[in-house]
């Protein structure tokens, strides 16, 4: 099994919106995968492709993308997927790991750790979260957003400019799902 | 019932007790996700980032219907599940449905009916197609062989047994069958199905999808089937070969943000022959006869020659007639009619009462000019079993002559959908919906023939309302202009007499209008504890002002355990072959007027409604991602059900009757390794019509399929089907259709490049057995033969 969550204390609770939410977020996660194009020298321990959780959360995400992943990973002979999730209480640890090299960061809700804190260690990682502000005013590089009960994707219109990951320009094109956008300055 | 459903409940409890769950307890997700949750996961990992954006955060009860706190019974059909089973079409896979039964008639013919009480011809649920109300207001039925899609197009097909949420429309009793195609940007590129069978019937159909510009795509496709001459039970060929030919296209816009619009239609054309059953339509009322001879018994010179009442009282005694005799087959009485001429006891009888002044005794049978008889004639082959007079002595040995009448009946229809739909910046989802479809059904062998231009037009909305409450809204309109034509048959020409078709539609019913409107709140009373409240009202020419209240709740007792409940007052309205349609289907020859009388059973305008009480109880349990139970119970309580009229005395041809439904579905879903998954089902009901058992829907039916992957491209596919006995009445000769397993097995190859090469073999336990057949119309039914299929399919 190639998965790995340090820690998945995740507990069966909060509205059953918010859980839903967090499972096609985490759905979201494992197809935006196929979409991102990382420069093969960007971390040299990057064997296989590395998705960090950074903060608390209890609606599931963690769970549920590690389930997906396991799934999807059990009929994929392409590149493994591995979730690792460092609540609040490890940032420490969380920073040291996104060091290494990793290629998504995302920060739940709850996450101590902002885009600030996280920027200078994570080696052209992209940094994902919720809400339109992550993107707008935190310039992480792209957020899931409710909207009209259904989850679209902000994406910063610098994500496309990155020097070690690319996002491919077919995710843009899809307008009915995704918005790029300007981060204020 | 209400023993069933305390045991149920009793059952359910320990079932709880024994799980041990508290609402949302981890004891049995390790991982923080419910079983439910992870098997709604594997879904969503099947959808594209499109299709994820498409899926609602706050779902609204009734539209979603995988959600597994659904309170309803719901089976959901894709792709796969038919061309991985070697189905022709989506019919064949309602076979694997819990509580539905799908029989094959002829060729052409798959009959599908839901939770019993279904009777024949008329199918008491909603048939949406693509976005259409498919069911024909003539017959209340839908051909879905007709409307039927490639699989290419097809997203889902989700068949909701019960009257659903207040969301459906009119006509939604016993259950609702919703085909679902796909957007048109999921069907780009090309795709190819052919299948062929082992006796000729071949299905081929292709889809083309393309892009237009960024946000615009269309597909079109093309199916041809053609259909086999299969065999009737007798081995007499059915002659049911013949053609079924569609297209169609579709067009999907982004109109902008959240805002989409298709527009899709399609045209179909089959050409096929029927037979009408001629052996009972022409009688003969030997009540002169029978009057005759009492006549002569009581007559005073008869009783004064003892010599001649003894000889009256011997061929009395010989006839041993019943003191009345129903009218008899012409073609009996004219058996019978040429075996008293030629009877040497008549002779002398005639001899003596002619020496006593008295008239011969005669048989008087129409003559040859009165009828068509060299018509008639032409269409005799063989003789059939007419079991009604096997109390009469005197015909012992005599068969009805078999008279059938083959014509060809033809449909042809064309439609055009439209939808828009969009999301409001306050969160209200809502879509328009226009259609028009023509159709023009040619029933030649009845000399019936109609065409029907239907339009609707419908709005629906859904909005949240507070934090635990969406609700649901809609309207909608349908107008339908009928064109009905009636001919009369060649056998039914009779010189002097007032003519009549067999079917005759009253004129005055051409144009029907039907409004409705709904209101559903879908409320979270809880974490645990989801209702629905809604209603439903209509005013419709055919059944007037109705109101349809209901009312659905699901309990998620714990994360395996989800029971639910529901309620439901449902309208059927008649269809206007029962309200505003005349059958004439039998001419007697009186002999004491020397004249040809027509019966005719009236179309009943004063048939109301159908009510139905509608209740159900369902628990689902899933103990792991790879494991789910589910039972439905139900209890049905209907009002003016509309049935045919079993009596040959009857003044109408169909009658309101109160009926009685009740039953269950369990139903099992295990992916038992990566490998092997199996799916059962197994239904029980039980219907009554005013108290009485009625069996045209079988007491038991159950399935069990299972697809094992013995390589990343070989799939075995294995299918198991069972059927109970069923009865189909008649007003000669009623047929019981034995129960009858049928194991199917196939072996399925997935190469590269998307093509999917199948090798099936089908009802391989016997050579044949049969399954149904449209009585008064056909003479008996057909085989369903066991049968080989090659399938190709070219993915796109």
């Amino acid at each position: 099994m190639n998965f790995a969550v340090l820690q998945a204390n995740a507990t069966v609770s909060g509205a059953e919106e918010d859980r839903k939410n967090a499972r096609v977020q985490a759905s979201y996660m494992t197809k935006l995968v196929k979409f991102i194009r990382w420069d093969e020298n960007s971390s040299e321990e990057q064997k296989n492709f590395k998705i960090v959780v950074v903060g608390d959360e209890n609606t599931g995400f963690v769970s549920s993308l590690s389930f997906l992943v396991e799934q999807s990973n059990l009929s994929s002979d392409t590149q493994f997927i591995e979730v690792f999730h460092y609540p609040n209480s490890k940032s420490e640890e969380a920073i040291n790991f996104i060091t290494k090299g990793t290629n998504f960061v995302y920060f739940t809700k709850n996450s101590i750790l902002r885009v600030v804190d996280v920027t200078p260690y994570r080696n052209g990682a992209l940094l994902i979260s919720q809400g339109r502000e992550f993107v707008e005013l935190e310039r992480g590089c792209m957020a899931f957003e409710k909207t009209k009960n259904r989850i679209k994707l902000i994406i910063n219109e610098k994500c496309f400019k990155k020097k070690f990951a690319n996002v491919n320009p077919a995710l843009i094109s899809m307008k009915s799902v995704v918005e790029v956008v300007k981060p204020n300055l | 019932m209400i023993k069933i459903l305390s045991r149920l409940v009793v059952f359910c409890f320990f079932i709880i007790v024994g799980a041990g769950g508290s609402a949302y307890s981890e004891s049995n997700s390790s991982n923080g996700l419910t079983p439910f949750e992870k098997a709604e996961l594997r879904r969503l990992l099947d959808l594209g980032i499109t299709g994820l954006s498409q899926i609602p955060v706050q779902g609204v009860l009734g539209y979603e219907q995988e959600y597994w706190r659904n309170p309803a019974s719901v089976h959901v059909i894709r792709p796969e599940d038919i061309t991985l089973n070697g189905y022709l079409n989506s019919v064949e896979a309602l076979r694997g449905v819990p509580g539905m039964h799908v029989s094959r008639g002829l060729a052409y013919d798959n009959f599908a009916s839901m939770r019993n009480f279904s009777g024949f011809a008329t199918q008491k649920f909603l048939g949406k197609i693509g976005g259409r109300e498919v069911s024909q207001l003539m017959l209340g039925s839908a051909n879905y062989s007709v409307d039927d899609y490639p699989v290419a197009v097809i997203d889902r097909i989700e068949v909701i047994r019960g009257p659903g949420a207040s969301i459906w429309g009119t006509n939604a009793v016993n259950g609702v069958l919703n085909l679902v195609t796909k957007h048109s940007a999921d069907t780009q590129g090309d795709s190819l199905r052919m299948a062929i069978q082992d006796n000729g019937t071949f299905l081929g159909d292709y889809v083309h999808g393309g892009q237009i510009s960024e946000d615009s795509f269309y597909r079109v496709w093309v199916r041809d089937q053609e259909y086999a001459e299969g065999t009737l039970d007798s081995g007499s060929p059915a002659r049911d070969d013949g053609h079924l030919r569609k297209a169609g296209f579709r067009f999907d816009k982004n109109l902008g943000s959240d805002l989409n619009l298709y527009v899709a239609g399609g045209f179909a054309t089959r050409r096929v022959e029927h037979v009408l059953d001629l052996s009972n339509r022409l009688l003969h009322d030997p009540s002169k006869f029978v009057a005759d001879i009492g006549a002569l018994q009581s007559n005073p010179i008869v009783q004064g020659i003892p010599a001649l009442s003894g000889a009256v009282q011997q061929f009395v005694g010989q006839l041993a007639l019943p003191p009345v005799v129903p009218p008899l087959p012409l073609s009996i009485s004219q058996q019978l009619g040429a075996a008293l001429g030629n009877s040497p006891q008549l002779g002398i009888l005639n001899a003596a009462l002619n020496a006593a002044t008295i008239p011969s005794l005669t048989y008087d049978l129409p003559s040859a000019s009165s009828y068509s008889a060299a018509s008639l004639l032409t269409k005799a082959n063989g003789t059939v079993n007419y079991p009604g007079l096997s109390a009469i002595q005197l015909l012992s040995g005599i068969n009805a002559s078999r008279y059938e009448r083959y014509a060809e009946m033809a449909n042809d229809s064309a439609h055009i959908v439209s939808k828009i739909d969009g999301i409001t910046d306050f969160d209200m989802e809502w879509s328009l919906t226009g259609s028009l479809d023509h159709t023009d059904i040619y029933m030649g062998h009845l000399g019936y023939e109609w065409e029907q231009t239907q339009y609707n037009i419908s709005f629906d909305a859904n909005l949240p309302l507070a934090d635990r409450h969406r609700i649901s809204y809609g309207v909608a309109t349908q107008h339908t202009d009928l064109d009905v034509k009636s001919e009369i048959l060649d056998i039914f020409q009779f010189p002097g007499e007032t003519l009549r078709p067999i079917l005759d539609y009253d004129q005055s019913f051409t144009k029907f209008n039907r409004y409705t409107g709904y209101i559903q709140d879908s409320i979270s009373l809880t974490d645990e504890i989801l209702v629905s409240v809604g209603a439903k009202v209509e005013e419709n020419d055919l059944a007037g002002f109705g109101f349809q209240p209901g009312v659905r709740a699901s309990w998620m007792a714990n994360d395996q355990n989800i029971f639910w409940a529901g309620y439901a007052k449902t309208h059927r309205q008649p269809s206007l072959r029962e309200r505003y349609t005349d059958l004439t289907p039998i001419w007697t020859w009186n002999s004491t007027t020397s004249k040809w009388e027509s019966k005719t059973y009236e179309g009943d305008s004063s048939l109301d409604r159908e009510e139905m009480d509608a209740y159900e109880l369902g628990w689902r349990l899933r103990p792991s991602e790879d494991l789910l139970f589910e039972l439905s119970t139900y209890h049905y309580d209907t009002q003016n059900a509309v049935r045919a009229a079993t009596s040959l005395t009857s003044v109408n041809a169909y009658e309101a009757v109160d009926a009685e439904a009740y039953g269950g579905e369990l139903s099992i879903d295990w992916h038992a390794s990566d490998l092997w998954r199996l799916r059962g089902g197994y239904s029980l009901a039980k219907g009554k019509v005013d108290g009485v058992r009625v069996y045209d829907f079988p007491e038991n039916t159950a399935s069990l399929s299972s697809h094992f992957k013995y390589s990343d491209e070989v799939t075995l596919i294995q299918n198991l089907f069972y059927s109970g006995e069923t009865k189909i009445p008649s007003d000669y000769n009623p047929i019981t259709i034995p129960s009858h397993l049928r194991l199917d097995l196939g072996i399925v190859w997935q190469t590269q490049g998307n093509w999917e090469i199948g090798l099936f073999g089908r009802d391989l336990l016997e050579s044949y057995h049969v399954e149904t057949m449209f009585p008064g119309v056909d003479v008996e039914p057909a085989r369903v033969e066991r049968t080989f299929i090659l399938t190709l399919l070219k993915k796109f």
